[in-house]
């Protein structure tokens, strides 16, 4: 019955009318219910990621998620383990034959969705497309410039050849092998035609989810489906596990609703060191600024402890360096600079920089820091300029998108600016952060720091393939770096899962890789 | 009537060219560079300028508007720069969720406002009229990414009657629409009863009574038909705003529209997505008021007399 007729009785509702109005409402009901059958919760991994991934070819996959994924649809030669070293995945051994020669060898296990075996000819086909000149460039061909010929000695062996010595190349091998006939083929937009040689294949792929589904080769394993929900926003994130319509959500909630989830018992939180290096990083054009006395000054005038219990109620680890200490190219001699306001006023009076004013009580000098709108990033720069206005610095915060942001401090357009750097694998991020050559565009030198030593030093470690004597050379570039300060290294902040009761045995990566999923178990009668 | 309809549709051409150049300018001011975003922090200079070659990115800008102007022309939207897919595919894969997500909205909207709004003008200055504006001012006062969370802990956490989010099943779309249409009820109650009540007093309406006719008869046969203009114009605007997206409730509920999908873009610097989007929401948009001056046609004899 119309509803119009329920309120005003008198009225009598065209037939027509309610009839527009139930078939619009009906139609609306059917299609938000038009979606893809889900698969048996009890053998469904259920998490959430912020951003979709972009693409499923690993030959373009650049961003985390993409590899994330990759990593559970593809194999590659090296891989990565919880602690970030690398451990061989395809390639049972990798030997360097020559400081130009790189001899590797393969599985004979490893196998694509459709049964073939990966040979020696499918992972060549893939180096050379990454170093040759396809019609769609991938962003990561100057990487594979010094290769200079890839020959295969059997199935299960071949050999990389280089144009010059690389000690870094080895870190390089994580990319995904796709079978010969794809390798050798145009950009894959389609992630569903994607074969790989991981442990799962593209099942489902929509605006709103993907959907893995193991392959046939472990049927006893509780996963057999992984599904990725993509979640936009942090509170529908957390109300999602909340309901255990979620497994679990790495890292992409706010810390500050950490505590409060463990109070919910079909929820557990799990911690762990994570990748990443937050640091403040310094103009060296600017006339203040290239005087180390004040880099020191700022550097003392931290009080990182406080930092780090505040803002992230104590998940993180004070930083000496970019790397982190579970590195076996860590400088064990570097220490953290302790909080000491008395020492950095007395090194910016002699940098000739006293306090102004008729009572000295005026700032010595006013610096801008910039930074991205991202909240924590933000908390951190305000929390900084209060510490250094202590010891009479007016630090004034300038926020900004992250599209104006990087182009502001690839330009030089920044005095001070604050971030992190993440995702880095070997002490090869030294050469592109601070070597004169890596000022943009040619690298992430921003700061336009130059030093000679620092630079003979990077290169001389960039040719040595000696574990031993590059390690040496490491331990000296992260001396230099600790004295001239080109950036104040602050901390590693932890990573965190939140993650349903259900869930047994999973473990996080350092990298934030999810790779753990996949043999995780799910204790029973907890379906939900 | 064929006349007007073919006038109409070709005003379209002009609005939806500018509408593309103009956006197509613009985007290209703000800082920032989408070869950062397909290449990775990582990328060499040389590596990062091989991709600019070869989308394009490094001609003149009035090369690449005209470029895209004449694609639009020929019905291609270009293709994403990040996502490497034809932009109608992605437009056209959001604009189901959203045009479900909008037609859901406003039918709750209509279905509770008008009988409230006609109400609250029928018993005007009674405690039933106080109460349907001060529900109204609340509906008004209430933004939808603090209403959407609530919604959820109410219903999903705390009754366990409906999903949390997403596009998952008939349910879901539940309280995308109840939070969406919160504040377009608002309007439209209010818009209805100061309608209604305007009318109320005409002198068409003085002759009804005089001849007779009874109480709800004026109402729904002479004070409804003619309040319904305004009504009409204000569902029009709601609707083009709906179907042009709603991105905080989209992010809230984790509704897959085209909100998130512009918004991701712009965030990418993804510059034919949001060119696509623009002009896809513009053509919404002049469709929308082009139902509604239908609408008008067929609501009241004196439009149509005009037209004539």
């Amino acid at each position: 019955m119309c509803l119009i007729n329920v309120l005003f009785k008198p009225y009598r509702c065209k037939s027509s009318q309610l009839s527009i109005f139930v078939i619009l409402g009906i139609l609306i009901t059917i299609l938000s219910g038009c979606t893809q059958k889900s698969p048996p919760l009890e053998r469904t991994f259920r998490l959430a990621w912020e951003n979709a991934p972009k693409i499923a070819d690993p030959r373009y996959a650049i961003d985390a998620d993409s590899q994330y994924l990759g990593d559970f649809i593809h194999c590659s030669l090296i891989s990565f383990d919880p602690q970030g070293g690398s451990k061989n995945r395809l390639a049972s051994e990798i030997k360097w034959i020559d400081s130009k020669t790189l001899e590797i060898t393969l599985r004979t296990s490893m196998r694509f969705s459709n049964q073939r075996p990966v040979t020696a000819e499918d992972v060549k086909a893939n180096y050379e497309f990454l170093r040759g000149d396809p019609a769609d460039p991938t962003p990561i061909k100057s990487t594979f410039s010094p290769l200079t010929k890839i020959e295969v000695l059997s199935p299960e062996k071949l050999r990389f050849y280089f144009s010059e010595p690389n000690g870094d190349f080895v870190s390089n091998l994580s990319i995904g092998i796709l079978p010969k006939e794809q390798a050798e083929g145009p950009k894959i937009i389609d992630p569903k035609k994607v074969m790989g040689c991981g442990d799962f294949e593209v099942d489902q792929w929509t605006v709103s989810h993907i959907q893995l589904k193991r392959k046939w080769d472990a049927p006893q394993k509780d996963v057999q489906f992984i599904r990725i929900e993509l979640v936009k926003d942090e509170n529908t994130r957390l109300l999602k596990l909340r309901n255990s319509e979620l497994d679990l959500v790495q890292n992409s909630l706010n810390r500050d609703q950490l505590k409060k989830l463990q109070e919910y018992k079909n929820l557990k939180l799990l911690k762990s060191p994570g990748l990443n290096t937050a640091y403040l990083a310094f103009q060296f054009e600017d006339p203040i600024l290239k005087n180390r006395k004040v880099r020191q000054a700022i550097s003392y005038a931290i009080d990182r402890k406080k930092i780090m219990d505040h803002i992230f109620h104590g998940w993180a680890i004070p930083a000496a360096t970019i790397l982190l200490p579970a590195s076996p190219f860590y400088n064990q001699k570097l220490k953290w600079v302790d909080y000491h306001p008395e020492k950095a006023k007395r090194l910016l009076d002699e940098a000739g920089f006293p306090m102004k004013g008729p009572h000295q009580k005026e700032p010595r000098f006013a610096l801008k820091l910039k930074t991205t709108t991202n909240p924590t990033r933000l908390i951190v720069a305000h929390a900084l300029a209060e510490e250094l206005n202590q010891v009479g610095i007016d630090l004034q915060i300038e926020s900004m998108d992250w599209g104006k942001f990087k182009e502001d401090v690839d330009k030089g357009n920044a005095q001070m600016w604050n971030l992190n750097w993440v995702g880095f694998k070997g002490p090869d991020i030294y050469r592109y952060a601070f070597s004169s050559r890596s000022i943009p565009p040619h690298g992430a030198n921003r700061g336009r720091f130059s030093d000679p030593r620092l630079d003979q030093l990077l290169e001389s470690a960039k040719i040595e393939v000696n574990f031993e004597r590059r390690k040496k050379l490491y331990d000296q570039v992260q001396e230099l770096v600790d004295s001239e300060l080109p950036y104040i290294f602050l901390w590693h902040e932890e990573q965190f899962a939140v993650l349903n009761s259900r869930v047994n045995n999973y473990e996080i990566y350092m990298d934030g890789r999810l790779s753990s999923i996949a043999d995780v178990s799910f204790s029973p009668n907890q379906t939900k | 009537m064929r006349t007007y309809l073919l006038k109409r549709l070709l005003y379209f051409i002009p609005i939806s060219f500018s509408v593309v150049v103009l956006v197509s300018v613009m985007i290209h001011f703000i800082p920032g560079d989408p070869v950062d975003h397909i290449a990775g922090d990582f990328a060499s200079e040389k590596d990062k300028n091989l991709i600019r070659q070869k989308l394009g990115l490094d001609q003149p800008l009035s090369k690449q508007i005209l470029n895209y102007t004449l694609g639009v022309v020929h019905g291609d939207l270009g293709r994403s720069l990040v996502l490497h897919r034809p932009v109608t595919e992605l437009i056209g894969e959001r604009a189901l969720p959203t045009l479900e997500l909008a037609f859901s909205a406003i039918l709750l909207t209509c279905l509770v406002s008008i009988p409230l709004g006609a109400l609250s003008a029928l018993k005007n200055g009674t405690l039933l009229d106080f109460l349907c504006m001060g529900t109204s001012l609340v509906g008004i006062s209430m933004p939808n990414f603090w209403l959407g969370p609530l919604l959820i802990l109410l219903f999903s956490i705390h009754l366990g009657w409906l999903p949390v989010a997403g596009r998952s099943g008939p349910g879901s779309i539940v309280l995308p629409t109840l939070a969406l249409s919160s504040s377009l009820v608002a309007v439209l109650v209010r818009v209805t009863r100061t309608s209604f009540l305007e009318h109320l007093h005409e002198d068409y309406v003085r002759t009804a009574r005089s001849k007779g006719v009874n109480e709800w008869g004026v109402f729904f046969k002479h004070v409804l038909k003619n309040a319904a203009i305004t009504i009409t114009t204000v569902i029009g605007l709601q609707f083009g705003a709906l179907v042009t997206g709603t991105i905080i409730t989209e992010k809230v509920f984790d509704w897959p529209g085209v909100g998130t999908l512009i918004a991701e873009a712009i965030d990418r610097r993804d510059y034919p997505v949001v060119q696509g989007c623009v002009f896809a929401f513009s053509l919404a948009f002049l469709l929308t008021n082009l139902i509604t001056d239908l609408v008008y046609f067929w609501i009241d004899p004196r439009i149509r007399v005009n037209a004539k």
